[in-house]
């Protein structure tokens, strides 16, 4: 029987790919500026690579920490040291569009973890920052257990990272 | 109010009443095993406990194949190594864990370097990084607290790089867990409260926390209430076997809630201080248990509140305003804690436990690196942390 994937599911899609760049470029651009994303990634091994798919063809996003920063990939390399896999695009959808956040997807199974799970703790530390700098404070309470209160620093960090760091990554 | 979506699993068959390791036998029948191999201590050795198995296995077709008698109370990877070269050298096709969480832990790390036929057992840690069944394996606990015989996890120590290494997949359940009151009968009072507190906490945190679902929380209630019932006569009385065999239930109910709903703050306070300062695990939990409670009473004051029930009886539940009942159930630990404090010397704070003052630094940064943190209702911070360990310092 020819399988045919709905309008809906193809949409959202393309919406999950658009906001894994986005945010491959956010966390990206906080490792380089922002002193709690680098305390996160001091941590990790070097070379270590970190990938967020959706199951089971994709969208799909890469990252590796270089030079004790961490570098977007793209869809990247098929074997990394960590890989979190969205079981469906349902279940990344709600992530990835500020429904739930990426906490609680990991509560309610949304997901699952291959690889080392401080790791994959730090990581969804770092992109619950990255929540709070995205999204405004109505929404990202919502995400976040604790919205931390952010300096002038992080305010002006916030700004770049939307003006500047997401379409350069810089 | 039903969560939004969750997930819950325990296949495991629970065998539970006098003389239940009798039918050990056919479980491993049941298993198609012939030659299992056993993993224990030397402290079941030396209780006494493993001849209660030996005797079972020697009325019945199978044979032991092995046994490896000198697992250590931390679980490492040289340990497990040994014994997949002398499980293989018998040829064993199955196993037999006896004792508390690092018998079983050993074992199941056996079984996964057995099955994976790797002696790299690191290519395997984090989560869901197995892909086959294992071979079988029958649990058979000796203490009623950690719930290892109902969970999917197992921690072995990688002591060349000093770390701790998780693993965690539904094969690592066990098939059967074997729960027969002449096994903890000989558990000394102190450990006895200690492992009983272990399992009072794995079910009041699945109850507290983010992951709670209707399963985890019927687990969870029932657990609470056999516990708080029967605790303080098994560490009066430990040849009591109903009281005996009823501890034992509530640590594997207890063990089924919080594999589906995960622990919080008091299980990350717990290893950190495990960790640094070698405080037995049963100790940590029992410390920090009402401090984790209190902690979580902005976001959680409601789900502690429904504890007074299985807690304080239906007369006293009835009795208390809604608003009064999280404090009340807090009260009942802390009222537990001194009883078992004067009973058997079980110590109610870090100082007690021996930790040095200048040591809660460390302990409060190495909290937050525990995964148990993810799933408590209150978010936490290291400032957090410390304020927590000095308030259950002395």
């Amino acid at each position: 029987m020819k399988k045919t994937i709905s309008l809906e599911k193809k949409i959202k899609k393309i919406f999950v790919r658009i906001v894994m760049f986005v945010l491959g470029k956010a966390i990206q651009s906080a490792s380089r500026w922002d002193s709690i994303v680098r305390h996160e990634v001091a941590r990790w091994p070097d070379g270590f690579t970190v990938a967020l798919e959706v199951l089971p063809w994709g969208p799909r996003m890469s990252m590796k920490k270089q030079d004790g920063c961490l570098k977007y990939l793209g869809a990247g390399p098929g074997d990394v040291n960590l890989l979190i896999s969205f079981k469906n695009i349902e279940c990344a959808f709600l992530v990835f569009s500020g429904l739930m956040g990426s906490e609680q997807g990991f509560i309610e199974h949304r997901m699952t973890v291959k690889g080392d799970l401080a790791v994959a703790l730090s990581l969804i530390r770092i992109i619950n920052l990255i929540e709070v700098y995205l999204y405004p404070g109505i929404i990202s309470r919502r995400l976040v257990k604790r919205v931390p209160g952010l300096s002038m620093k992080q305010h002006l960090l916030r700004l770049y990272i939307m003006l500047i760091g997401i379409p350069t990554g810089l | 109010m039903l969560p939004s979506y969750y997930e819950f699993i325990n296949p495991v068959k629970i065998v539970s009443g006098n003389k239940a390791v009798d039918n050990l036998p056919y479980e491993l029948d049941q298993l198609g095993a012939k030659r299992p191999m056993v993993v224990t201590d030397q402290g079941v050795v030396m209780a006494g406990l493993l001849k209660v198995v030996e005797n079972a296995i020697a009325d019945s077709k199978l044979s032991i194949g092995a046994v490896y008698d000198t697992t250590p109370p931390d679980s490492s990877l040289e340990v497990v190594k040994e014994i997949a070269g002398i499980y293989h050298s018998n040829q064993c096709d199955s196993f037999i864990a006896i004792g508390g969480g690092s018998s079983m832990d050993t074992a199941k790390g056996v079984n996964i370097a057995i099955t994976e036929k790797s002696d790299d057992l690191s290519r395997f840690a984090g989560a869901e990084m197995l892909k086959n069944r294992l071979r079988p394996f029958v649990a058979i606990p000796t203490t009623a607290g950690t719930g290892s015989e109902v969970t999917s996890v197992a921690v072995i120590s990688d002591t060349e790089n000093n770390v701790k290494m998780p693993f965690t997949s539904h094969y690592l359940l066990p098939n059967v867990a074997i729960l027969d009151p002449r096994m903890t009968l000989t558990l000394p009072p102190k450990l006895t409260a200690a492992t009983a507190m272990d399992a009072m906490t794995h079910a009041i945190e699945s109850y507290i926390n983010l992951q709670k679902n209707p399963m985890s929380d019927a687990y969870a209630t029932a657990a609470i209430k056999t516990i708080q019932e029967n605790v303080v006569n098994a560490v009066k009385n430990g040849k009591d076997a109903d009281t005996r065999l009823a501890l034992a239930n509530a640590a594997t109910m207890a063990g089924i809630a919080f594999s589906n709903s995960m622990v919080g703050l008091v299980h990350s306070l717990g290893h950190a201080t495990g960790g640094i300062c070698h405080v037995p695990h049963g100790i940590a939990m029992s410390i920090f248990l009402p401090f984790g409670m209190e902690y979580n009473l902005e976001k959680a004051s409601g789900v502690i509140g429904e504890l007074l029930l299985p807690l304080g009886g239906s007369e006293l539940y009835a009795a208390t305003p809604k608003s009064r009942r999280a404090e009340a159930a807090i009260k009942i630990i802390r009222k537990l804690q001194t009883d078992l404090y004067s009973l058997c010397g079980l110590p109610m704070n870090l100082k007690d436990a021996g930790v040095p003052r200048n040591r809660l630094e460390q302990i409060a940064q190495a909290v937050m690196d525990d995964g148990a943190l993810t799933f408590n209702p209150e978010a936490v911070n290291q400032a957090d942390a410390l304020r927590i360990l000095k308030l259950a310092y002395e």
